[in-house]
Protein backbone atom coordinates (compact mmCIF):
# COMPACT_ATOMS: atom_id res chain seq x y z
CA UNK A 1 0.00 0.00 0.00
CA UNK A 2 1.55 3.62 -1.21
CA UNK A 3 2.20 6.15 1.56
CA UNK A 4 -1.01 8.23 1.64
CA UNK A 5 -0.25 11.43 -1.13
CA UNK A 6 -2.47 13.34 0.71
CA UNK A 7 -0.48 13.00 3.70
CA UNK A 8 2.33 14.67 2.13
CA UNK A 9 0.33 18.47 1.96
CA UNK A 10 -0.85 19.41 4.91
CA UNK A 11 -3.98 21.69 4.97
CA UNK A 12 -4.21 25.02 4.32
CA UNK A 13 -6.71 26.80 6.35
CA UNK A 14 -6.77 30.32 5.70
CA UNK A 15 -8.91 30.52 1.96
CA UNK A 16 -10.12 33.91 2.86
CA UNK A 17 -6.70 35.24 3.35
CA UNK A 18 -6.07 34.35 -0.62
CA UNK A 19 -9.28 34.77 -2.59
CA UNK A 20 -12.39 36.91 -2.00
CA UNK A 21 -15.15 34.71 -1.33
CA UNK A 22 -17.47 35.15 -4.02
CA UNK A 23 -15.55 35.52 -6.89
CA UNK A 24 -13.39 32.02 -6.05
CA UNK A 25 -17.01 30.70 -5.78
CA UNK A 26 -17.45 31.60 -9.44
CA UNK A 27 -14.01 30.01 -10.41
CA UNK A 28 -15.36 27.17 -9.20
CA UNK A 29 -18.89 27.44 -10.30
CA UNK A 30 -16.62 27.87 -13.93
CA UNK A 31 -14.67 24.79 -13.22
CA UNK A 32 -17.06 22.53 -12.82
CA UNK A 33 -20.09 23.34 -14.38
CA UNK A 34 -20.83 20.28 -16.44
CA UNK A 35 -22.73 22.71 -19.09
CA UNK A 36 -20.12 24.24 -20.24
CA UNK A 37 -19.15 21.44 -22.42
CA UNK A 38 -15.60 20.88 -20.42
CA UNK A 39 -15.02 18.19 -18.06
CA UNK A 40 -12.93 18.50 -15.20
CA UNK A 41 -11.78 15.63 -13.46
CA UNK A 42 -9.77 16.98 -10.69
CA UNK A 43 -8.65 20.16 -9.19
CA UNK A 44 -6.11 20.47 -6.40
CA UNK A 45 -4.73 24.09 -5.38
CA UNK A 46 -1.64 24.80 -3.13
CA UNK A 47 -1.13 27.86 -1.22
CA UNK A 48 2.71 27.74 0.50
CA UNK A 49 3.39 24.10 0.06
CA UNK A 50 0.14 23.60 1.80
CA UNK A 51 -3.38 21.67 0.37
CA UNK A 52 -5.43 24.59 -0.19
CA UNK A 53 -8.51 23.20 -2.07
CA UNK A 54 -8.95 19.52 -3.67
CA UNK A 55 -11.61 17.99 -5.69
CA UNK A 56 -11.92 14.72 -7.77
CA UNK A 57 -15.23 14.16 -9.67
CA UNK A 58 -15.97 9.86 -10.48
CA UNK A 59 -14.97 7.95 -11.73
CA UNK A 60 -11.29 9.80 -10.63
CA UNK A 61 -9.92 9.81 -7.12
CA UNK A 62 -6.72 12.32 -6.41
CA UNK A 63 -4.48 9.51 -6.05
CA UNK A 64 -5.47 7.91 -9.50
CA UNK A 65 -3.40 8.01 -12.71
CA UNK A 66 -4.00 10.68 -15.13
CA UNK A 67 -3.28 11.36 -18.70
CA UNK A 68 -1.56 14.68 -18.31
CA UNK A 69 -0.72 14.71 -22.53
CA UNK A 70 1.67 17.94 -23.14
CA UNK A 71 2.05 18.44 -19.59
CA UNK A 72 4.77 15.71 -19.93
CA UNK A 73 7.14 18.36 -21.99
CA UNK A 74 7.78 20.38 -18.64
CA UNK A 75 8.53 16.98 -17.02
CA UNK A 76 10.92 16.18 -19.77
CA UNK A 77 12.50 19.33 -18.97
CA UNK A 78 12.74 18.34 -15.62
CA UNK A 79 14.62 15.38 -16.79
CA UNK A 80 16.91 17.23 -18.86
CA UNK A 81 18.03 19.69 -16.54
CA UNK A 82 19.02 16.64 -14.25
CA UNK A 83 20.94 14.47 -17.19
CA UNK A 84 22.76 17.95 -17.66
CA UNK A 85 23.64 17.74 -13.99
CA UNK A 86 24.98 14.92 -14.31
CA UNK A 87 27.17 15.28 -17.85
CA UNK A 88 25.24 13.35 -19.64
CA UNK A 89 24.10 15.89 -22.35
CA UNK A 90 24.37 19.97 -22.38
CA UNK A 91 22.13 22.56 -23.99
CA UNK A 92 24.79 24.13 -26.73
CA UNK A 93 24.98 19.96 -27.95
CA UNK A 94 24.71 19.76 -31.35
CA UNK A 95 22.55 16.99 -33.01
CA UNK A 96 24.83 16.11 -36.21
CA UNK A 97 27.37 14.66 -33.16
CA UNK A 98 24.81 12.08 -31.80
CA UNK A 99 22.15 11.84 -35.35
CA UNK A 100 24.94 11.65 -38.54
CA UNK A 101 22.00 11.65 -40.33
CA UNK A 102 21.61 15.31 -39.51
CA UNK A 103 24.05 16.85 -41.98
CA UNK A 104 21.87 19.31 -43.71
CA UNK A 105 23.51 22.85 -43.50
CA UNK A 106 20.56 23.72 -41.21
CA UNK A 107 20.22 20.46 -39.21
CA UNK A 108 23.71 20.37 -37.89
CA UNK A 109 23.15 23.55 -35.96
CA UNK A 110 20.60 22.27 -34.26
CA UNK A 111 21.44 22.32 -30.77
CA UNK A 112 19.45 20.70 -27.83
CA UNK A 113 18.40 23.96 -26.79
CA UNK A 114 17.13 24.80 -30.01
CA UNK A 115 14.51 21.83 -29.12
CA UNK A 116 13.97 22.62 -25.88
CA UNK A 117 12.84 26.19 -27.11
CA UNK A 118 10.71 24.85 -30.05
CA UNK A 119 13.10 26.22 -32.18
CA UNK A 120 14.71 23.97 -34.41
CA UNK A 121 13.86 25.31 -38.16
CA UNK A 122 12.49 21.78 -38.33
CA UNK A 123 8.87 21.73 -40.18
CA UNK A 124 5.94 20.54 -37.99
CA UNK A 125 2.10 20.14 -37.91
CA UNK A 126 1.02 19.88 -34.17
CA UNK A 127 -2.58 20.49 -34.58
CA UNK A 128 -4.83 17.16 -34.65
CA UNK A 129 -8.18 18.53 -33.72
CA UNK A 130 -8.14 21.12 -36.62
CA UNK A 131 -6.51 18.74 -39.31
CA UNK A 132 -6.13 15.31 -38.18
CA UNK A 133 -5.11 14.45 -42.02
CA UNK A 134 -2.13 16.47 -41.91
CA UNK A 135 -1.12 16.64 -38.40
CA UNK A 136 2.39 15.24 -37.81
CA UNK A 137 1.28 14.00 -34.11
CA UNK A 138 -1.25 11.88 -36.17
CA UNK A 139 1.92 10.49 -37.54
CA UNK A 140 4.14 9.99 -34.83
CA UNK A 141 1.89 8.41 -32.27
CA UNK A 142 -0.53 6.58 -34.29
CA UNK A 143 0.27 5.82 -38.19
CA UNK A 144 3.49 5.94 -39.80
CA UNK A 145 6.21 6.76 -37.12
CA UNK A 146 4.81 5.15 -33.89
CA UNK A 147 7.84 2.41 -33.65
CA UNK A 148 10.25 5.09 -33.42
CA UNK A 149 8.42 8.28 -32.41
CA UNK A 150 11.82 10.21 -31.58
CA UNK A 151 12.92 9.97 -35.16
CA UNK A 152 9.78 11.52 -36.52
CA UNK A 153 11.33 15.16 -36.18
CA UNK A 154 14.78 13.96 -37.14
CA UNK A 155 13.54 13.25 -40.88
CA UNK A 156 11.55 16.49 -40.98
CA UNK A 157 12.64 19.07 -43.65
CA UNK A 158 14.21 22.78 -42.35
CA UNK A 159 12.41 24.89 -42.81
CA UNK A 160 14.13 28.19 -41.24
CA UNK A 161 17.68 28.15 -39.60
CA UNK A 162 17.70 26.76 -35.92
CA UNK A 163 16.62 29.89 -33.34
CA UNK A 164 14.96 31.81 -36.07
CA UNK A 165 11.31 30.71 -35.75
CA UNK A 166 8.96 29.25 -32.78
CA UNK A 167 7.13 26.01 -33.91
CA UNK A 168 5.28 23.94 -31.44
CA UNK A 169 6.37 20.37 -31.73
CA UNK A 170 5.24 17.18 -29.72
CA UNK A 171 8.52 15.98 -32.45
CA UNK A 172 10.79 17.99 -30.81
CA UNK A 173 10.70 16.80 -27.47
CA UNK A 174 10.64 13.03 -28.67
CA UNK A 175 13.67 13.70 -30.33
CA UNK A 176 15.04 15.10 -27.27
CA UNK A 177 14.33 12.07 -25.08
CA UNK A 178 15.45 10.12 -28.04
CA UNK A 179 18.87 11.80 -28.14
CA UNK A 180 18.92 11.55 -24.11
CA UNK A 181 18.59 7.62 -25.07
CA UNK A 182 21.43 7.89 -26.88
CA UNK A 183 23.51 9.55 -24.41
CA UNK A 184 23.37 7.01 -20.90
CA UNK A 185 23.29 3.68 -21.27
CA UNK A 186 19.82 1.96 -21.48
CA UNK A 187 19.34 0.76 -17.84
CA UNK A 188 20.36 4.11 -16.51
CA UNK A 189 17.88 5.77 -19.34
CA UNK A 190 15.25 3.30 -18.61
CA UNK A 191 14.65 4.16 -14.74
CA UNK A 192 16.20 7.49 -15.30
CA UNK A 193 12.60 9.24 -14.62
CA UNK A 194 12.38 7.58 -11.30
CA UNK A 195 15.68 7.33 -9.97
CA UNK A 196 16.55 11.22 -10.73
CA UNK A 197 12.70 12.80 -10.38
CA UNK A 198 10.31 11.03 -9.34
CA UNK A 199 11.28 9.05 -5.96
CA UNK A 200 13.30 12.02 -4.90
CA UNK A 201 9.58 13.90 -4.78
CA UNK A 202 8.09 10.76 -3.75
CA UNK A 203 6.07 10.68 -6.18
CA UNK A 204 4.94 7.03 -6.84
CA UNK A 205 2.23 7.11 -9.23
CA UNK A 206 3.56 7.94 -12.52
CA UNK A 207 4.17 5.90 -15.90
CA UNK A 208 5.67 7.10 -18.82
CA UNK A 209 5.41 5.03 -21.94
CA UNK A 210 8.31 4.31 -24.85
CA UNK A 211 8.07 3.60 -27.75
CA UNK A 212 9.22 0.30 -30.10
CA UNK A 213 12.72 1.83 -29.74
CA UNK A 214 12.61 2.39 -25.85
CA UNK A 215 12.35 6.21 -26.51
CA UNK A 216 9.93 7.64 -23.31
CA UNK A 217 7.23 9.97 -25.38
CA UNK A 218 8.01 12.88 -23.42
CA UNK A 219 5.65 15.05 -25.43
CA UNK A 220 2.47 13.18 -24.41
CA UNK A 221 2.52 10.24 -22.23
CA UNK A 222 3.12 10.20 -18.93
CA UNK A 223 0.27 9.29 -16.41
CA UNK A 224 0.18 10.43 -12.87
CA UNK A 225 -2.26 11.65 -10.10
CA UNK A 226 -3.22 15.02 -9.51
CA UNK A 227 -1.42 15.05 -6.27
CA UNK A 228 1.87 14.35 -7.88
CA UNK A 229 1.34 16.70 -10.74
CA UNK A 230 0.55 19.54 -8.42
CA UNK A 231 3.94 18.00 -6.02
CA UNK A 232 5.79 19.08 -9.47
CA UNK A 233 4.48 22.06 -9.89
CA UNK A 234 5.43 22.71 -5.80
CA UNK A 235 8.81 21.45 -6.97
CA UNK A 236 9.22 23.83 -9.34
CA UNK A 237 7.63 26.99 -7.20
CA UNK A 238 10.42 25.78 -5.10
CA UNK A 239 13.22 26.26 -7.87
CA UNK A 240 14.03 23.02 -8.04
CA UNK A 241 14.25 22.23 -4.04
CA UNK A 242 12.58 19.75 -2.36
CA UNK A 243 12.46 18.14 1.32
CA UNK A 244 16.09 20.72 1.99
CA UNK A 245 17.87 19.15 -0.82
CA UNK A 246 18.46 20.89 -4.29
CA UNK A 247 17.61 18.49 -6.89
CA UNK A 248 17.30 20.25 -9.80
CA UNK A 249 19.36 23.75 -10.83
CA UNK A 250 17.83 26.74 -10.06
CA UNK A 251 19.74 28.57 -12.92
CA UNK A 252 18.19 25.75 -15.42
CA UNK A 253 14.95 26.59 -14.21
CA UNK A 254 15.18 30.50 -14.62
CA UNK A 255 16.59 29.86 -17.78
CA UNK A 256 13.40 28.39 -18.84
CA UNK A 257 11.01 31.05 -17.81
CA UNK A 258 12.90 33.34 -20.54
CA UNK A 259 10.98 34.21 -23.68
CA UNK A 260 12.51 31.83 -26.80
CA UNK A 261 14.11 34.65 -28.73
CA UNK A 262 12.30 32.82 -31.93
CA UNK A 263 9.27 33.60 -30.16
CA UNK A 264 9.37 37.23 -30.75
CA UNK A 265 10.20 37.04 -34.55
CA UNK A 266 7.42 34.40 -34.86
CA UNK A 267 3.52 35.47 -35.59
CA UNK A 268 1.50 33.21 -34.73
CA UNK A 269 -2.17 32.63 -35.97
CA UNK A 270 -5.17 33.51 -34.05
CA UNK A 271 -4.43 33.69 -29.79
CA UNK A 272 -1.67 31.66 -30.12
CA UNK A 273 0.26 34.66 -30.95
CA UNK A 274 -0.24 36.40 -27.62
CA UNK A 275 1.03 33.24 -25.73
CA UNK A 276 4.95 33.07 -24.90
CA UNK A 277 6.69 30.53 -24.67
CA UNK A 278 10.13 29.66 -23.21
CA UNK A 279 12.09 26.36 -22.72
CA UNK A 280 8.92 23.46 -22.52
CA UNK A 281 7.15 26.02 -20.26
CA UNK A 282 4.38 28.45 -21.37
CA UNK A 283 4.92 31.83 -20.08
CA UNK A 284 2.84 34.99 -19.05
CA UNK A 285 5.49 37.37 -19.96
CA UNK A 286 4.97 41.08 -21.89
CA UNK A 287 5.72 40.33 -25.67
CA UNK A 288 8.04 43.58 -26.37
CA UNK A 289 8.47 42.57 -29.78
CA UNK A 290 5.15 41.98 -31.02
CA UNK A 291 4.13 44.99 -29.93
CA UNK A 292 0.73 46.36 -31.20
CA UNK A 293 0.03 46.50 -27.29
CA UNK A 294 -0.19 42.54 -26.69
CA UNK A 295 0.84 42.67 -23.57
CA UNK A 296 0.75 39.56 -21.51
CA UNK A 297 -1.61 36.67 -22.31
CA UNK A 298 -3.37 36.24 -19.24
CA UNK A 299 -3.56 39.46 -18.13
CA UNK A 300 -4.76 39.18 -14.44
CA UNK A 301 -2.46 36.29 -13.34
CA UNK A 302 1.04 38.08 -12.58
CA UNK A 303 3.50 38.23 -15.57
CA UNK A 304 5.94 35.60 -12.92
CA UNK A 305 3.08 32.88 -14.08
CA UNK A 306 4.14 30.35 -15.99
CA UNK A 307 2.17 27.06 -17.15
CA UNK A 308 2.62 23.64 -18.67
CA UNK A 309 -0.46 23.16 -20.54
CA UNK A 310 -2.05 20.11 -22.50
CA UNK A 311 -4.80 18.42 -24.33
CA UNK A 312 -8.49 18.07 -23.76
CA UNK A 313 -7.29 21.06 -20.63
CA UNK A 314 -4.41 19.54 -18.78
CA UNK A 315 -3.17 22.68 -16.30
CA UNK A 316 -0.51 23.28 -14.48
CA UNK A 317 0.02 26.79 -13.07
CA UNK A 318 2.58 28.14 -11.03
CA UNK A 319 2.80 31.55 -9.66
CA UNK A 320 6.03 32.01 -7.34
CA UNK A 321 4.57 35.34 -6.22
CA UNK A 322 1.72 34.43 -4.56
CA UNK A 323 3.29 31.03 -3.84
CA UNK A 324 0.33 29.40 -5.82
CA UNK A 325 0.29 26.05 -7.74
CA UNK A 326 -2.82 25.01 -9.65
CA UNK A 327 -3.41 21.62 -10.88
CA UNK A 328 -6.44 20.92 -13.48
CA UNK A 329 -6.82 17.16 -14.96
CA UNK A 330 -9.55 16.65 -17.46
CA UNK A 331 -11.28 15.41 -20.79
CA UNK A 332 -12.65 18.25 -22.13
CA UNK A 333 -13.39 16.34 -25.50
CA UNK A 334 -17.04 18.58 -26.09
CA UNK A 335 -15.35 21.68 -25.32
CA UNK A 336 -12.47 22.51 -24.95
CA UNK A 337 -12.07 24.78 -21.33
CA UNK A 338 -11.96 28.21 -22.28
CA UNK A 339 -8.35 28.82 -20.43
CA UNK A 340 -8.70 32.44 -20.74
CA UNK A 341 -11.92 32.78 -18.42
CA UNK A 342 -10.76 29.95 -16.30
CA UNK A 343 -7.39 32.22 -15.57
CA UNK A 344 -9.12 35.36 -15.33
CA UNK A 345 -11.61 33.96 -12.86
CA UNK A 346 -8.79 32.83 -10.85
CA UNK A 347 -7.26 36.33 -11.13
CA UNK A 348 -10.24 38.17 -10.28
CA UNK A 349 -10.67 36.52 -7.23
CA UNK A 350 -7.36 36.88 -5.79
CA UNK A 351 -7.43 39.61 -3.06
CA UNK A 352 -4.82 42.34 -4.57
CA UNK A 353 -2.61 42.37 -1.85
CA UNK A 354 -1.73 39.02 -2.57
CA UNK A 355 -0.52 39.84 -5.05
CA UNK B 1 -22.71 6.09 -72.63
CA UNK B 2 -20.22 9.22 -73.15
CA UNK B 3 -21.89 10.39 -69.48
CA UNK B 4 -21.10 7.45 -68.17
CA UNK B 5 -17.57 7.16 -68.98
CA UNK B 6 -17.20 10.95 -67.77
CA UNK B 7 -18.75 10.23 -63.66
CA UNK B 8 -16.62 7.03 -63.43
CA UNK B 9 -13.70 8.69 -64.39
CA UNK B 10 -14.58 11.47 -62.21
CA UNK B 11 -15.41 8.87 -59.28
CA UNK B 12 -12.20 6.90 -60.00
CA UNK B 13 -10.18 10.62 -60.15
CA UNK B 14 -11.65 11.60 -56.79
CA UNK B 15 -10.73 8.00 -55.26
CA UNK B 16 -7.53 7.95 -56.18
CA UNK B 17 -7.36 11.79 -55.03
CA UNK B 18 -8.72 11.20 -51.72
CA UNK B 19 -6.50 7.76 -51.34
CA UNK B 20 -3.70 10.33 -51.59
CA UNK B 21 -4.96 13.41 -49.30
CA UNK B 22 -5.94 10.50 -46.79
CA UNK B 23 -2.42 9.46 -46.99
CA UNK B 24 -2.28 6.93 -43.64
CA UNK B 25 -4.67 8.50 -41.76
CA UNK B 26 -7.51 5.81 -42.03
CA UNK B 27 -4.96 3.89 -39.99
CA UNK B 28 -5.36 6.41 -37.11
CA UNK B 29 -8.99 5.44 -36.40
CA UNK B 30 -8.13 1.80 -35.02
CA UNK B 31 -4.42 2.65 -33.35
CA UNK B 32 -5.55 5.71 -31.63
CA UNK B 33 -8.86 3.93 -30.10
CA UNK B 34 -6.88 0.62 -29.25
CA UNK B 35 -3.65 2.67 -27.86
CA UNK B 36 -5.97 4.95 -26.34
CA UNK B 37 -8.29 2.53 -24.69
CA UNK B 38 -5.69 0.23 -23.34
CA UNK B 39 -4.18 3.03 -21.44
CA UNK B 40 -7.69 4.00 -20.37
CA UNK B 41 -7.95 1.15 -18.93
CA UNK B 42 -4.59 -0.82 -17.64
CA UNK B 43 -3.17 2.50 -16.90
CA UNK B 44 -5.67 4.60 -15.96
CA UNK B 45 -7.51 1.83 -14.46
CA UNK B 46 -10.87 3.39 -15.46
CA UNK B 47 -13.89 0.87 -16.99
CA UNK B 48 -14.17 -0.21 -19.82
CA UNK B 49 -17.63 1.39 -20.55
CA UNK B 50 -15.91 4.96 -19.41
CA UNK B 51 -12.91 3.57 -21.77
CA UNK B 52 -14.74 3.26 -24.73
CA UNK B 53 -15.99 6.80 -24.81
CA UNK B 54 -12.88 8.17 -23.47
CA UNK B 55 -11.32 5.86 -26.44
CA UNK B 56 -14.18 7.01 -29.28
CA UNK B 57 -12.71 9.41 -31.80
CA UNK B 58 -15.34 11.29 -34.48
CA UNK B 59 -15.06 8.52 -37.02
CA UNK B 60 -15.92 4.98 -34.39
CA UNK B 61 -14.16 1.65 -34.84
CA UNK B 62 -16.45 -0.77 -36.28
CA UNK B 63 -15.33 -3.49 -33.36
CA UNK B 64 -12.93 -3.41 -30.38
CA UNK B 65 -11.91 -6.32 -28.47
CA UNK B 66 -9.95 -7.25 -25.06
CA UNK B 67 -7.66 -9.62 -24.24
CA UNK B 68 -7.44 -9.55 -20.50
CA UNK B 69 -5.33 -12.78 -20.38
CA UNK B 70 -2.86 -10.99 -22.39
CA UNK B 71 -3.57 -7.03 -21.79
CA UNK B 72 -4.20 -6.40 -24.98
CA UNK B 73 -6.93 -4.31 -26.77
CA UNK B 74 -7.44 -4.41 -30.86
CA UNK B 75 -9.92 -2.15 -32.55
CA UNK B 76 -11.13 -2.47 -36.17
CA UNK B 77 -11.85 1.10 -37.95
CA UNK B 78 -11.89 1.74 -41.96
CA UNK B 79 -10.56 -1.54 -42.72
CA UNK B 80 -7.33 -1.00 -40.84
CA UNK B 81 -7.05 -3.86 -37.24
CA UNK B 82 -4.50 -2.07 -34.60
CA UNK B 83 -3.63 -3.77 -31.52
CA UNK B 84 -2.82 -1.99 -28.26
CA UNK B 85 -0.33 -3.92 -25.39
CA UNK B 86 0.03 -3.02 -21.52
CA UNK B 87 3.36 -3.94 -21.06
CA UNK B 88 3.87 -2.93 -17.27
CA UNK B 89 3.01 -0.59 -14.23
CA UNK B 90 6.20 2.14 -15.25
CA UNK B 91 5.90 1.69 -19.31
CA UNK B 92 2.27 1.39 -19.56
CA UNK B 93 0.93 0.93 -22.92
CA UNK B 94 1.90 0.36 -26.79
CA UNK B 95 0.32 0.13 -30.04
CA UNK B 96 1.95 -2.72 -31.21
CA UNK B 97 0.83 -3.32 -34.95
CA UNK B 98 -1.83 -1.63 -37.81
CA UNK B 99 -2.52 -3.82 -40.33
Amino acid sequence: MPVSHFSAFEKFDQLPTFFKKNQFQRFLDYTWDSKEGHTTDCMVILLKGKLAYERCDAPFSSQQKHRVWSISKSFTHALIGLAIQQNYIRLDDTLDATFPMAKSQYKKQITLKHLMQMSSGLDWQEGYEGNPIRSNVVEMLYTKNFKDMGATSLNQRSIAKPGQKFRYSSGETNLVMKWLKAKMPKTTYDHFPWNSLFIPLGIQTATWEKDHEGTFIGSSYLYLSILDLAKFGQFYLQNGRWNNRQILSPSYIKQAMKLAPSFNQTHLEGPSNRESYGMHWWLNVDLPNKGRGLGRPYKKLPSDAYMALGHQGQTLLIIPSMQLVLARSSRDKKKSLDRKKFFDLLGDSFHTEAL
Amino acid sequence: MKKVTFVLLIAIGLLIGGYFYLGDFPKAVAASFAKEFCSCLYVEELSEQDCAIFAKQIIPVSAYGINKKTHTIWAKGLSFTALAKFDQRHYGCRLMSID
